[in-house]
């Protein structure tokens, strides 16, 4: 296997743990940066997807760490009681939208960045 | 996947995913639960002279050990933040109308309100006159500040600020001294700011004069035998020297008392619709709360020492009102409730007496009609400019609006259809009645924490402005009593035979040119007072204050129509001694004088009727076989609530809309008592009690029966009659209830509910009652105290001190207040906090 098949997810987890712990701004900016990382690092689409999910393991296994007491599962009832959704529904919006807008961004980055490296190898 | 639908899907999961920012599951509200979880330790705090040491007991009350006041204080500030910070933030934003910085348009109108009532300039007033006037409760105040800073900067930079600062997507500011004190002037300005002298000018004009006097006279029907100081009310061997029945009778409304032609009916009519304006602008509404205290003297105790109860009426929220603090320095070992944000113990004792209050009732905002032209106003015959503060108001998504507020020398304006009506109230005129708004009740709270005895009780009340209070106090001596401290302007006025009176307060709007003004505040010597009373008890549910030949004619009393009076003095008399125990049961006692007062005389009114049906003779079956406790799991409170509601409204509904009353603006309940009773063929009752009470019967039970059905057995008080503890932020998932509640408004357990028929099919419930219930003794020359409020010491709905007190209030059992010195003394410790000014 070739090095980028590694420094891609490997990235991508990193940035998800320091833009989730090291970074004051809201959760969804931590998602575009793995999301953008994935997308800058990995060639191939279904790579960048995957590295992406591997940058939601830090934000999903801090959330099971909340919940893992009484106290934070009485918080996300009240969180869910406050916004008349099941406490499941909360916690899956929550690592879907993560999850969601990292992919997207990959995607998004991934493309444009095989259109430029595309560009510059036929000028090249 | 293509680039143009990723973007869409990036777009959408980030327009849903806005609402759970608060979410972050590092620095989100899942913090919450790391800051409820608080364990102890060392606190570093700057600026501490010597070490602290809080010991937190296990219902969360902190016991705070220093050496010196200020480090006391300063620890004060700080738990207030850590436990209460949002709480302390949304109620001085409230006090100086800055909500809709955070909240938005939705409370613009009460930011609106606030900014010109101005209690915020007062605050500002009153922090600059005690840096001058009293640099040592200035440098407590700021050694609090600085304490609550110190938690703010500490919740903050560990992300742990409480989440509903998360969920509105704010932070709070630095903490300031002024903020302190506009939280205690609004809790005195929703205590003493009253607006009747408004209504009852608007009645006057709607109803005319007679029917105000009989429907809401000076002095309640009932209400002379049962005075907070016992006596006919001669201070010192002064008293009144005009025939008090005589100044009762007459037209208060009248040009010789106002200045003021209400036969003028242009005028009339339009100083009417200002009111109403007013009225829609500050939603004027009858107010629930009230207050209970009562003290006995050791010849009428078990104890053997004298024993005090109180329990003032407030709204029930959560976080609660009060917070539970017991502090000890080289001064004072003093325990009790404190407002999160201000850094005194308002209702306690400490090792040598014992505190407690209500609400005084008497009257201390006066209305004035201005005469305006321009930008000036008339003044004792000069034309002065008005004094224009402008105020900037941001609302949250809106950016700033500018409001203009206009003040004469009497205070802010509210101006309507070319008539100009201005407020005076004590708190914002100050204790000099120099506009300034400065008053000294910090000064008085502080010298009381440090009071040795009842005389440096009554020596520290002496700087007591507003609200006015009944204060209760025992003490280690064996005294007992109740004083009456605070400004009560008075004004001379002459009556129509030419002889001068002081008179206090009003019952109308006034002429603002200058003829009626105050003349000055009762002397503190003269405030009313009873201290070891021979009969071996006082009692001061909010009730009339003093007899009629008090030198001060008292006109604007707005007082509580008497029924927690009447009934505490019934108690205090079935018995010679009392117990703690039974003091307790009395606090919780839900008998109500009104039911008794009224309910055979209105049975007896329909009996001969033959047209019953077997709904209503079930339910007045009930009400035969009644003890007049309004429990919640009875029928009869439900029939008699429901039956006094309809005769209400077939008394006064079509009256009083004919002649374009807009509101429910209905008499006190003395009043209808005293009508059944007294004048049963009054014109209120189209001449015939019998048939009011008829038809009033129908409509109650048929109102009843569509609301709980047509079973009788099943209209248990407790289906009608439910309390709900709401949060500040009215989210249900943090309120308590609503729950089946015993009482009613007029009983000493105290749960404010209207006499309205509509409650039936909206949602009413109780949101006022005893927001604190102590009850302390001094036997043998030690204190004995107990007290329970309904919610916890803490803001965090998953800390366990969220609402843990509220099952022992609703079940009416208080918890031991001890008065430990040294911190390994303090029973049930959970943790122990160690405060250092540096770290080590």
């Amino acid at each position: 296997m070739r090095m980028g098949s590694f420094v891609g997810p490997l990235a991508s987890l990193l940035v998800g743990y320091l833009t989730l712990f090291h970074l004051d701004a809201p959760w969804q900016l931590s998602a575009l940066s793995v999301g953008v990382t994935a997308g800058l690092l990995c060639r191939r689409l279904a790579v960048a997807a995957a590295s992406s999910l591997l940058g939601t393991l830090p934000f999903v296994t801090v959330l099971a760490f909340r919940i893992s007491d009484a106290a934070g599962r009485r918080l996300l009832e009240l969180i869910a009681s406050i916004s008349g959704l099941p406490s499941l529904a909360i916690l899956g919006l929550l690592i879907v939208s993560f999850a969601g807008i990292s992919v997207a961004t990959s995607s998004i980055v991934g493309t444009v960045a095989n259109v430029f490296s595309s560009r510059r190898r036929r000028a090249g | 996947m293509t680039v143009s639908v990723s973007a869409l899907v990036l777009a959408a999961l980030l327009q849903i995913s806005v609402p759970l920012q608060a979410m972050h599951p590092v620095r989100g509200v899942w913090t919450e639960v790391e800051a409820a979880g608080w364990k102890g330790g060392e606190v570093v705090l700057e600026g501490l002279g010597g070490r602290v040491t809080a010991v937190v007991d296990g219902r969360g009350v902190p016991h705070v050990f220093a050496e010196d006041e200020r480090d006391a204080f300063r620890v004060l500030g700080y738990l207030h933040a850590r436990e209460r910070l949002w709480q302390m933030d949304v109620q001085r934003r409230l006090a100086s109308g800055r909500l809709s910085e955070v909240l938005g348009e939705a409370a613009f109108n009460n930011d609106l309100l606030m900014r010109v009532i101005g209690l915020h300039r007062s605050a500002r007033n009153t922090v600059s006159w005690l840096e001058r006037n009293s640099p040592e409760v200035y440098s407590l105040l700021l050694a609090y500040t600085e304490g609550v800073n110190a938690a703010i900067e500490e919740l903050r930079s560990t992300g742990r600020l409480p989440m509903t600062f998360k969920l509105l997507n704010y932070e709070p500011e630095p903490w300031r001294a002024e903020d302190s004190i506009v939280w205690a002037k609004y809790m005195a300005w929703t205590l003493t700011g009253f607006w009747y002298p408004l209504l009852l000018t608007y009645l006057a004009i709607k109803l005319g004069p007679e029917d105000v006097a009989e429907l809401y006279p000076v002095r309640h029907y009932y209400s002379g035998n049962v005075t907070v100081v016992p006596g006919d009310g001669s201070v010192g061997g002064e008293s009144l020297d005009v025939d008090p029945e005589l100044l009762m009778g007459l037209d208060w409304h009248s040009e010789w008392a106002t200045g003021i032609d209400l036969n003028d009916r242009e005028l009339a009519d339009r100083l009417a619709s200002l009111i109403e304006r007013v009225a829609e602008f500050a939603r004027i509404a009858p107010s629930e709360l009230g207050s209970n205290n009562w003290v006995v003297g050791p010849s009428r105790s078990a104890t053997g020492g004298p024993i005090l109860a109180d329990d003032p009426h407030l709204p029930l929220n959560l976080p609660s009102l009060w917070y539970e603090v017991h502090l000890v320095t080289r001064e004072y070992n003093v325990r009790g409730v404190t407002l999160p944000g201000v850094p005194f113990v308002i209702i306690g004792f400490n090792e040598h007496v014992a505190w407690g209050l209500t609400n005084s009732q008497i009257g201390v905002t006066d209305f004035y009609l201005e005469t305006v032209e321009g930008d000036r106003y008339l003044f004792r015959g000069e034309w002065r400019p008005l004094q224009r503060v402008e105020e900037v108001i941001r609302v949250r998504g809106q950016g700033e609006r500018r409001v203009v507020v206009n003040l004469t020398v009497h205070g802010p304006l509210f101006s309507y259809g070319g008539l100009h009506v201005s407020l005076k109230w004590t708190g914002n005129s100050g204790f000099n009645d120099d506009g300034s708004g400065v008053t000294r009740e910090a000064v008085a709270a502080h010298k009381l924490m440090r009071a040795r005895g009842y005389r440096d009780l009554l020596e520290a009340l002496r700087y007591w402005d507003v609200p006015s209070q009944n204060w209760a106090f025992v003490d280690r001596d064996g005294n007992y009593g109740i004083i009456v401290p605070g400004l009560f302007p008075y004004r001379v006025v002459r009556l129509p035979d030419g002889r001068e009176v002081r008179v206090i307060g009003s019952r109308s709007v006034l002429d603002g040119k200058g003829d009626h003004e105050w003349a000055g505040f009762v002397p503190y010597e003269r405030v009313p007072k009873t201290v070891n009373p021979e009969r071996g008890y006082a009692a001061a549910p909010n009730q009339l204050t003093v007899g009629p030949r008090y030198p001060y004619f008292v006109l604007a009393g707005w007082y509580d129509p008497g029924a927690r009076a009447q009934r505490i003095h019934w108690l205090l008399e079935s018995k010679t001694t009392h117990s703690i125990e039974d003091f307790v049961r009395y606090q919780c006692d839900v008998v109500l004088w009104f039911a008794r007062a009224a309910t055979p005389r209105l049975v007896s009114s329909v009996e001969r009727f033959g047209d019953l049906d077997d709904r209503e003779r079930r339910a007045l079956d009930e009400l035969r076989r009644w003890d007049y406790s309004m429990s919640r799991d009875s029928v009869a409170p439900t029939v008699f609530w429901a039956w006094f509601s309809a005769l209400y409204d077939e008394a006064f509904r079509r009256p009083f809309s004919e002649r374009g009353v807009k509101w429910r603006l209905y008499p006190p309940e003395s009043t209808l008592v005293y009508l059944i009773n007294e004048r049963p063929e009054s014109k209120w009752f189209g001449g015939d009690l019998s048939v009011a009470a008829r038809r009033a019967l129908r409509a109650a039970v048929d109102r009843l029966s569509d609301a709980l059905g047509s079973d009788v057995g099943g209209w248990k008080w407790g289906t009608v009659h439910r309390l709900r503890i709401g949060h500040l932020s009215s989210l249900d998932a943090l309120s308590i209830g609503p729950l089946p509640h015993d009482g009613s408004s007029g009983t000493l357990l105290n749960a404010g509910f209207p006499y309205d028929l509509k409650a039936l099919r909206s949602r009413v419930y109780v949101t006022s009652g005893p927001s604190w219930r102590m009850v302390a003794t001094f036997s043998n020359g030690r204190v004995s105290a107990f007290g329970v409020y309904p919610g916890g010491q803490s803001e965090s709905p998953v800390s366990p001190h969220y609402s843990d007190f509220f099952g022992d209030w609703y079940g009416c059992r208080l918890y031991p207040l001890e008065l430990p010195a040294k911190p390994d003394e303090v029973g049930n410790p959970a943790f122990t906090l160690t405060f250092s000014g540096s770290r080590a």
